[in-house]
Parts: C-alpha cells; structure tokens; sequence
C-alpha cells in the first residue's frame, strides 16, 4: 500500500526532525516518565483494597511532618499523609487537569475565534469585547472568584481554568483567521468554486489552526501551574487528596521549619515542588517540538 | 458589432464599480466594457492600479471588500444560453466559478495551499465541478464487479455502495456520505480519489510538468515558481472553463520561464480551446500572444484593437505614449509625464486629459464617448469624432 508507506515515511521524518533538536527529547523523555508514572502508579504505589486510591494515606494524626523512614519512604507531610504516595498519584491528577482543561479551552477558543474571524461585523465585535472582560480581572484572581463562586473542589478548579482560559485562544484563532482569510489561496479556492463552508473548513480552518495546536501543547504545563496555585491557596482539591498543588499546600505552616533548623521539613515542599517543576518544564520543552514537527512549512527545511 | 453576438463567449457593459474606503469613494471602474471571442486571447493592458485586476474579478463576481458593482452587465454563454451574471447569487456564481471562468493569480506561491499535496488541489476543482462524472463512473465499476461477484457477504457491501452512490448522484450533501467513511465502504471513496487521481496527473502532464505521477504528492513549497504556476494554470483549467483569465501570470517569473508558460498559454488555448483574458502591463507579452487588446486608463478603457492595428496604427493618445515608452535600444527612454490620477477625485472629462499632448477645451469637460473607427478598432477619445 503506498499511502501506509508515505505515512511510515512521514513518521520517521517526524523522529528525524525530532532528533535535530536535543531539548525536545529532553522535552519528550519527561513527559514520557510521567506518562509511564501515570500508568504504573498502582505498582509503584499500591492503594489500600476498598479505598479511594486518590485519596493519600494517613499514618497518624499528629500534624507534624516526619522525616523519610521506612514507613513513608519520602516522609510524611501535615496530617501524616505519605509524601511519596501523593506525589504518584499526583501525576494522574496533573495529568487530568492539565489534558481536560487544555482539551475544552482549545475547542472553545477555537469555535468561538472561528466565527469571530470568518464572519466578522457585530459578532466579532461583541466576541472581542468579552474577551476584553476577561482580559481586565487578573486571571488568577477571576479563576479564584469563579472557584468560590461554584464551591471548592478540583472539578471546580478545571471549571475556573476553563472559563478563564478560552478567551487567549479565541484571540489567536481570530487573528490567524483574519490572516489566513486574505491570502491568495483562499481567494483561489473561491475562484474555482468552493463554497463558504468548504473554504472555512478546508482551506481557512487547517491553516489557521497550528498557533492554536501549539499555544495549547504549551499550556498543558502552565494549566497545572495555575491549578497547583489554586489548590495552594485552599481552593483546590479537599484534604488528603492526591495532588501535587494541596501537597505544597499542606507544607505550607512547615516552610520556615523549625526555629534555628530552617530545614526541618525541606522534603514536603521539594518533593512536589520539584514533581510540577519538571512536569511543566518537560510540556513547555515538548510544545516547541510539536511547533517544528507540525508547521508543514518549518517541517521540511 | 452586433453581427459579432454568436461568437462572444463573454460580454461586459456599463460596468461601475467603486470602492467604498475611509478616505473617499474610490471610482474604480466606470462605464467599462469588454467582449471576449470564442477561442481569442485579449489582452488588458495599463499601467498599476487602473482596474486591470478588479474588471477581470468582477466577472466571477470576486470584487474585494470594500469594493461593490454598481452598474453594469456581465453577460457570459453558458450551456442554458447567455445568462447575466449580475442577476445571479452567490450559489449559481459557485457554479460559474472554476467550470466557466476560472482565474490565474500573480502570485503563484501564494495562489497554492501549503498545506495540501499539489495534487489534492487539483482534485479539489475537479471533485467540486464533476463530483456526479465520478459517482456514475463508480456506479458503473461496481455494477460491474457486482455481476462477477459471489460471496453473500461482499455482494451485501456491493449493493450497499451502489445504493450510496445513486442517492449521492441525486443530492451531494445527502446525509450517505457520512456512510462512506466506514472502513468496510470506503471502497468507493477510494475509487473517485483514483479517477481523479487519473485526470490530474493527465492534466499536470499537460502542462509540462516532468514526473507527474511525483509532482503529485508534493508540496507547493517544493516546486519552483515556474513549475508551482504550472500547477494554478493546471487547477484553473482543471475542468475545462470556457473562460481563463491569467492575471499577469509571468509577472514574478524569470525571463525564460515566462516565455515557457506563454507559450503553454498558447498551446493550451487551442487544445481546451478556452478563450483568455490575459491582463499585463507588458507590451511584449501582448505582441507575443494576444489576438486584440484592450487598453485601460484610471478606470477607463481607452482603446480596443487587434493587435497588430494597436501596433500599427495606435489610435489613442495613451496608447500611443504606452507604446512609444517600450524601452528599445539606441532610443531615449521616453516615459508619459505626470502620474495616475488620485480615483476618489478623478479629473473631470476624459480622465487622461492632464497628462495628454493633444487636449483640448473639450476633453476636461465631457467623457469621451467610445466610437468604433474601424471594424473591431474602438476607441474613447475627442480626437476622433
């Protein structure tokens, strides 16, 4: 079959282009470590029979943390709750919020900044002024006032970053809209007789699409930075529950350790601080790979 | 003139077009009028910005925002008889679009999606134009596999796909086509993409294109400029439209290159036998391939002639400056002075008379009415009155 060919071809050109540049392979690697954490968190991290495996377990109910032992190989953290164990099964948390919310966001921006740009006028105008609302409140803050408003939870997190997150990417499909729409081959594609819908979806539509693609494969990391943020500030996910945010938050009474022993409790802040730092750090390194593996113009320099 | 009705293929009359922008209404286009013969090639010729472009693109009925028609009738042949394009919607010009008169830009990196294979592009203008040629074609070759056919099971999915095909013949946007995209139907999928395969690779072969078979799976940004406007002219003339308008095709080429495609031009006229509307501000390229030529000025057309006569015997004061400014060895290079009048004001009369040698009292204060000097020689000047 030659186009089973072609498409083998066009993959191993894609690993080609990837192997040129080191840091996307760094970028790839991590993700792909926490991908196979994500994965393997029930061996690596057997949850108790009967209970919910997101939900960390306690070793006590002394509120200070303990050091690692051979108990909790990573310590414990407020409430006894096991270090290592939150952060394992943190990655499936990361992992949702980050997917989900950068999913629905890059959908949204892409519908709503579609008919934006393509059809222009009022609709346009009334679109883009919204997106001028939300662009006036601090999003963390709007996200913040947008978590209280509909209770505190995770789902509620996702809900926030969604709501405050569409209008960046409606923007950017709007303006490569407005791009795309006046060139020359759109204007050629009318002229042999395509009709409106079939220009928007086959000519306008792909084209326009690769910024959007690529801000989103970049974003996953920062979703999970600001879902930690809420979650550090309580409005997260509730007590116990395995998520690298309320890990950090619950170290939070512990970060000046004890007096003359700053360093007391160093390991319930590190541990899941290090966890999202490399975790975004590899989707911010992976998205600018997708950005030369995706753009067909960069790709075949 | 009128003796000439049958063999025009195109007409356009009275047309005023104006360009409605911040700083004023630009009159783009006044009272322009062209015929196109069957099978000619007519060349635009004027200077940058005298509505070469926007004539030839008001005909598909294309004009850019904020540009708006007017006045005027666009009359073209098709198989129901001469039809008034003005009349029209936008849903009967789709129609017209690609399979009657189909348009070559400039640019031709810019006229290709980077996105898609050189020959998908193609195939798109075929597939839009001829979708119901392809279907019947599939219908007959699975009518025949049906009759050879004896497994219950493959015969079950034969009769499934002729039934999708009949209904898809019957209304393209009929909701069989989502049937199609099952794996165990998507045979015919598959076939209409090889017949149009078939005819594109015949038609990029026709252009001259080494290796169409390569060329097809390639990308715009892989071939030369030459070869990529090879490629427009190939999906402008993929489903042989009476009508093909080259909007200075060979502007942005090299010399030799262009004298390549011209000649392709020529060449293909008489194989698609297709009538051209050849728009350049390029002397040479007319004398090289043009049957008669049109000359416009701010807007305005100035003088039509065969292009030998317009050689010959040039009529209008322009056209006379225009050719005398063809840049020739051992003469001095001669230019018209002054420069292209502002169109939201135009001058009043003849809107070349404050650049003209030979204007009179008359010339700034009535428009110049078209007269024909000689048979098929017109021109729109107060000299010949």
């Amino acid at each position: 079959m030659p186009s089973t060919k072609i498409f083998l071809n066009e993959l191993l050109f894609t690993f080609k282009r990837m192997r040129e540049s080191p840091l996307s392979i760094v970028g790839l690697a991590i993700v792909m470590f926490y991908v196979c954490l994500a994965i393997a968190a029930p061996i690596l991290a057997p949850p108790q029979p009967g209970r919910d495996p997101y939900v960390m377990p306690s070793y006590g109910i002394s509120p200070i943390p303990t050091p690692p032992s051979k108990e909790a190989i990573w310590g414990t953290t407020e409430g006894q709750y096991d270090l290592y164990y939150g952060c394992i099964w943190g990655t499936r948390t990361a992992f949702r919020t980050g997917l989900i919310t950068t999913f629905a966001v890059v959908i949204i921006g892409i519908l709503i900044g579609s008919i934006a740009g393509y059809f222009g006028g009022k609709v346009d105008e009334i679109i883009m002024r919204i997106t001028d609302i939300f662009y006036a409140i601090p999003t963390i803050v709007l996200a913040m006032a947008i978590v209280v408003l509909l209770g505190v939870g995770l789902d509620n997190v996702i809900k926030a970053l969604i709501i405050v997150g569409w209008p960046t990417y409606a923007r950017l499909m709007r303006a490569e809209i407005l791009r795309i729409k006046n060139e020359d081959y759109v204007e050629a594609a009318r002229a042999v007789g395509c009709s409106n819908f079939r220009i928007l979806v086959k000519h306008v539509l792909p084209n326009a699409i690769y910024p959007v693609l690529i801000m989103g494969s970049m974003n996953i990391g920062n979703t999970v930075l600001a879902a930690s943020a809420l979650s550090f500030l309580g409005l997260g996910s509730p007590a116990g529950y395995a998520d690298w945010g309320s890990l950090i938050s619950l170290s939070r009474n512990w970060i000046l350790g004890l007096p003359g022993n700053p360093l007391a409790f160093w390991h319930t802040y590190t541990i899941p601080g290090l966890f999202i730092f490399t975790f975004v750090l590899g989707w911010n390194l992976l998205g600018d790979a997708f950005r030369d593996m995706l753009d067909p113009l960069i790709r075949r320099r | 003139m009128r003796g000439l009705e049958e063999e025009k293929v195109l007409e356009v009359n009275n047309l005023v077009i104006r360009f409605y922008t911040y700083a004023g209404v630009v009159k783009a286009i006044d009272d322009v009028f062209l015929y196109l013969k069957d099978g000619e090639i007519l060349g635009v010729v004027g200077e940058t910005g005298c509505g070469k472009t926007v004539t030839a693109l008001s005909t598909l009925r294309l004009i850019p925002n904020p540009g708006k028609i007017e006045r005027g009738d666009i009359f073209l042949k098709t198989d129901e008889g001469l039809v008034n394009l003005m009349e029209k919607d936008e849903k009967y010009m789709e129609k017209i679009r690609g399979r009657y008169i189909s348009i070559v830009f400039q640019e031709p990196g810019a006229a290709l999606d980077p996105i898609y294979k050189i020959g998908e592009q193609i195939g798109e203008a075929l597939l839009i134009h001829r979708r119901n040629h392809y279907y019947s074609e599939v219908l007959k070759s699975i009518e025949e596999k049906l009759k050879v056919e004896k497994s219950p099971l493959r015969r079950f999915i034969l009769k499934l796909e002729l039934k999708i095909c009949r209904e898809l013949i019957k209304d393209p946007n009929s909701a069989y086509s989502i049937l199609l995209s099952f794996p165990f139907l998507n045979e015919v999928n598959k076939l209409v993409e090889n017949l149009v395969k078939n005819d594109v690779i015949f038609l990029l072969r026709a252009m001259g294109i080494p290796d169409p078979e390569r060329t097809y799976n390639r990308y715009p940004h892989e071939l030369s400029g030459g070869m990529k406007q090879r490629a427009v002219i190939a999906m402008a003339l993929a489903c042989n439209p009476k009508i093909l308008i080259a909007d200075e095709p060979t502007t942005n080429l090299d010399v030799t290159i262009e004298a390549q495609i011209l000649h392709l031009i020529r060449e293909l006229r008489d194989r698609f036998n297709s009538s051209i509307l050849y728009i350049t501000h390029d002397f040479g390229v007319v004398a090289e391939i043009c049957d008669r030529v049109a000359v416009m000025y701010a807007g305005n057309i100035c003088e039509i002639a065969g292009v030998e006569e317009i050689f010959r015997k040039p009529l209008h004061p322009y056209t006379k400056a225009l050719i005398e400014s063809i840049p020739r060895p051992g003469k001095p290079f001669k230019s018209i002075p002054g420069t292209i009048p502002n169109l939201i004001n135009p001058p009043s009369g003849c809107r070349f008379h404050p650049r003209c040698p030979h204007a009179m009292e008359i010339c700034s204060k009535e428009t110049p009415k078209v007269k024909e000097v000689e048979r098929g020689h017109l021109v729109a000047c107060h000299l010949y009155r």
